[in-house]
């Protein structure tokens, strides 16, 4: 443990001292100035300087400094270049001193709304690599860092991998500034907080946190802060290298924190008083914390009628316990325990496998590898030419295997069952964990027949049990059982019956609705 | 692994309680009680569950006084370094002989019902490595996996209740005879059923709200208490008693009495569940003898628990793989059984008398 630790504190101490290195104050003359960041002009093309005047009598020299591309040059030519060069009077500066026209530019002339002033080198060299417009002045030291960036985005479109019937047809973008946004126009409470972070030394990504300041548990929001404060990175490509870095459990398949694309369900969880990660570049929120159950759930369950949610949850779970275990129990039925079958069903299936040369073990295996490929396969591939694999696959490889005796009828529907199953899954992370989770049943059905599925069962029980998400039991409502939250785990309730938040989730506001409130 | 992965709720404590009574003896209990009391067995059921309730009754009172009421901490209070650690070693030396015998009769159950062609060795590595894997989590989880695993247990006794429109009352009668002698010996057979309440000398310490332990233990042992009546009453009233006697586990019997469609075994579906109540026992009692071989060599939990549960749970394969067949499995058994009625109430009587004695020389709470 101990050397771990240490080689994070160098690592800490390299990444500080390489932040800080060409901390020198800004000088107050303009050439001096430029001398500075030309070996930073020199190396990169596509930062544009543009020295200018103004207007005055005589003209003040300036200097502005960008990256190209990023800014929003409409605004860099109106709202700064042509107010500076039309407008700024010179004169006032004369009686009042030459420092004070940093101050007059920034309350008179230009009319953008977010300008900052610095005065160290190293914050200039920061903030022209983040997006920023700089501009200094002769004669004096500080600068003027205005953000006007434009960032070209995608529009807000349908999600892709939560797509609901009914319900919004917003999904999350990769823009961090429009994701808030879209929460906020929903979520108009003002003890919506969001915190900004900068993560990542070398990527600068923006993350924010988002969470009710009255609703969430103000340990989880601590502890989340802590974690987001203490990465040390090179680079954050979104949401999912948080989730991995900010995490309890890593030896493990299941995910344990959720994520979103869609904004109407980030608000749902904010109103349970779960804590809202998003990053930038990320179309996608994450949910801390997050509970196994709410894997298996999808956000129609909510817009749906409560019964028709119940019967659909119920087919979830189901899917869950059939993508796991199928292909295990065919083998610990068929190779070691066939007194569990009815005699029938037993003799076709025999029939089925008499000209199959490998034991079940071997055909399921196969089975298993040539589905795990097809999809694989159709994953990368763009979509018309990822179907025709599909059918490929399907009738070629399935019906054929059959004729060849390479397989028995019985494993192709098994093993079509599973896949269909597996995908019945609304969470594609748990969706990967649970074809994983599948393999390790196999090989222990394969060994030890019904009593090894079983064993294994337990052994997954257990170490679902044993996991935390930002230290919330993860099994929660079922162990511990919280019985009040059964009314939104084991079947769906009335939404004007959920007049609690779930106990499951620590919160300050237990209550959601009280009933005078109508 | 800090100390408050070792905490549990009272409601968890009612389960844990639950979980480590019951177990594979249950399968066997209506014949054992009904060889000597006759149709009488179910009297015997209550008449045994004064050991466990007294045994709750005084571990709560002696812990009462203790501020930090600790398993290793007041017995070396009461009775100095020395005899107090060998007390505490005994402890645990009697839970894992005791587990071995669990274990090793639930494997000899799986031999014969589910892997006749595995070997015995095998069979035991097998149950003991999710036995292992659980304890190794600490407390909490051990908790959390009670409350579940609960409700298996549930399910299991529902699926007797099925077979009760089958049963004939008259198998219950005569209730005048009363063979007073066979009670009292059947009485002393379902003391050894309960085995397992002397957990709460370890995991007293464990529960966050102390004056909840009593009620909850209390429930707990009640719902233990009706769990054996079930079984030994439907047992009873589908066979009879002196049928009963021809089978060695009457309650997988009892399951192949009727017949469901596609599920053609029922005890097999049954005994596949009944991994999570069979094992339980084994989890609990190695999570408190793990728990107290720690506080008592003052290891520290976050680095040698996981060792030492690793410890235990070959301990307890040793004692497991140890008899040579079943019959000298009872045979121990029965000695485990004498073992519990001296660890249930002989330890804490031994330690109300220490703490009665000492009670003007030790300042409770503030003890050393």
């Amino acid at each position: 443990m101990f050397p771990f630790t240490r080689k994070r504190k160098i690592q800490t101490e390299a990444i500080k001292a390489d932040m800080g290195a060409d901390d020198v104050k800004l000088p107050s003359r303009l050439e001096e100035k430029i001398d500075l960041l030309k070996p930073c002009l020199a190396k990169n093309d596509d930062i544009v300087g543009r020295p200018f005047y103004l207007k005055g009598d005589p003209g003040l020299k300036a200097y502005v400094v960008h990256l190209e591309g990023i800014v929003d040059n409409i605004s860099l030519q109106q709202d700064i270049l042509r107010s500076l060069m039309f407008y700024a009077r010179g004169e006032d500066c004369k009686e009042k001193g030459l420092e004070y026209i940093v101050d007059h530019i920034y309350r008179n002339c230009l009319t953008v709304t977010q300008i900052q002033k610095i005065g160290n080198f190293s914050e200039v060299i920061r903030a022209v690599f983040d997006g920023f417009v700089v501009l200094f002045f002769d004669g004096i030291s500080a600068a003027l860092s205005i953000d006007i960036r434009k960032v070209d985005r995608r529009n807000v479109e349908e999600p892709v991998l939560e797509r609901a019937l009914r319900g919004s047809k917003e999904g999350f973008v990769e823009n961090i500034v429009v994701n808030t946004a879209l929460i906020r126009r929903r979520l108009k409470d003002p003890n919506l907080v969001v915190k900004k972070f900068t993560v990542g030394k070398r990527t600068r990504t923006d993350v924010s946190l988002l969470y009710v300041e009255d609703i969430a548990d103000p340990e989880i929001v601590r502890n989340v802060s802590e974690k987001l404060d203490n990465i040390y990175m090179d680079g954050i490509l979104g949401t999912s290298y948080l989730e991995q870095l900010i995490e309890d459990h890593h030896y493990t398949p299941f995910p344990q924190f959720k994520t979103t694309e869609r904004p109407d369900k980030a608000v749902m969880e904010l109103l349970e008083g779960k804590i809202i990660v998003l990053a930038d570049g990320s179309p996608d929120a994450l949910i801390i914390p997050s509970l196994f159950v709410s894997f298996l759930q999808a956000s129609e369950d909510y817009v749906e009628r409560p019964i028709i949610s119940f019967y659909h949850r119920f087919y979830r779970y189901l899917a869950f316990f059939l993508a796991v275990s199928l292909p295990a129990l065919y083998i610990a039925l068929l190779s070691f325990n066939p007194e569990l079958v009815p005699v029938q069903l037993l003799i076709s299936l025999a029939q089925g496998r008499d000209k199959v040369p490998f034991p079940v073990v071997l055909e399921v295996i196969i089975q298993e590898i040539i589905i795990q490929l097809v999809i694989e396969t159709g994953l990368r591939l763009p979509t018309p030419m990822g179907q025709t694999v599909g059918v490929v696959a399907g009738i070629v490889l399935g019906q054929a295997a059959i004729a060849a005796g390479l397989a028995s009828p019985a494993i192709i529907i098994i093993v079509a069952i599973t896949t269909i199953s597996t995908f019945a899954i609304p969470n594609s992370t748990m969706v990967l964990a649970s074809r994983l989770v599948r393999v390790f049943m196999i090989l222990m059905a394969a060994a030890f027949g019904m009593f090894g599925f079983s064993i294994g069962w337990f052994l997954l029980l257990v170490h679902l049990i044993s996991l935390e998400s930002m230290g919330v039991p993860y099994m929660a409502p079922y162990a511990p059982m919280r019985y009040p939250d059964f009314k939104d785990a084991v079947y769906r309730t009335f939404i004007s019956q959920m007049l609690k938040r779930p106990v499951s989730i620590p919160v300050q506001d237990k209550v959601r609705k009280r009933r005078e409130d109508g | 692994m800090d100390k408050s992965r070792f905490e549990i709720t009272s409601k968890q404590l009612i389960f844990i309680i639950v979980g480590s009574e019951v177990a594979t003896g249950i399968l066997s209990l209506p014949r054992v009680l009904s060889a000597e009391a006759g149709q009488h067995a179910w009297i015997a059921v209550l008449t045994g569950a004064l050991v466990p309730l007294i045994c709750i009754y005084l571990i709560d009172t002696l812990y009462r006084g203790f501020d930090d009421p600790d398993f290793v901490r007041v017995s070396h209070a009461l009775f100095g370094k020395a005899l107090g650690s060998l007390l505490v070693i005994t402890f645990i030396l009697y839970i894992i002989f005791f587990q071995g015998i669990v274990i090793r009769i639930f494997a000899e159950i799986t031999k014969i019902f589910l892997l006749p062609r595995t070997p015995l060795y095998i069979i035991l590595f097998l149950i003991l490595l999710p036995v292992y894997y659980a304890v190794s989590k600490g407390g909490r989880v051990v908790g959390r996996l009670n409350e579940i695993l609960f409700w298996i247990l549930l399910i299991d006794l529902l699926v007797l209740l099925v077979l009760l429109p089958l049963g004939d009352y008259t198998l219950l009668l005569p209730l005048k005879d009363l063979d007073y002698k066979g009670l009292l010996k059947a009485t002393r057979e379902s003391f050894y059923s309960y085995a397992g309440v002397e957990i709460l000398l370890i995991l007293y310490v464990m529960v966050r709200k102390k004056e909840e332990v009593f009620k909850a233990a209390i429930v707990g042992q009640f719902i233990v208490i009706f769990f054996y009546l079930v079984t030994v009453v439907i047992a009873l009233l589908i066979f009879g008693f002196e049928a009963i006697q021809q089978l060695t586990w009457p309650v997988l019997n009892l399951l192949s009495v009727r017949h469901v469609a596609v599920l053609e075994r029922l005890e097999i579906v049954f005994l596949l569940f009944w991994l999570g109540v069979g094992a339980r026992p084994a989890i609990n009692l190695s999570l408190a003898s793990a728990y107290s071989f720690c506080r008592l060599g003052r290891l520290s939990l976050a680095r040698y628990y996981v060792l030492t549960s690793m410890g235990i749970a070959l301990a307890i394969y040793l004692v497991a793989i140890w008899p040579r067949d079943l019959i000298e499995v009872f045979q121990l058994a029965n000695y485990a059984g004498f073992l519990f009625l001296l660890t249930s109430l002989g330890y804490p009587l031994l330690y109300h008398i220490a703490k009665f004695m000492r009670k003007g020389v030790i300042n409770h709470g503030k003890t050393a």
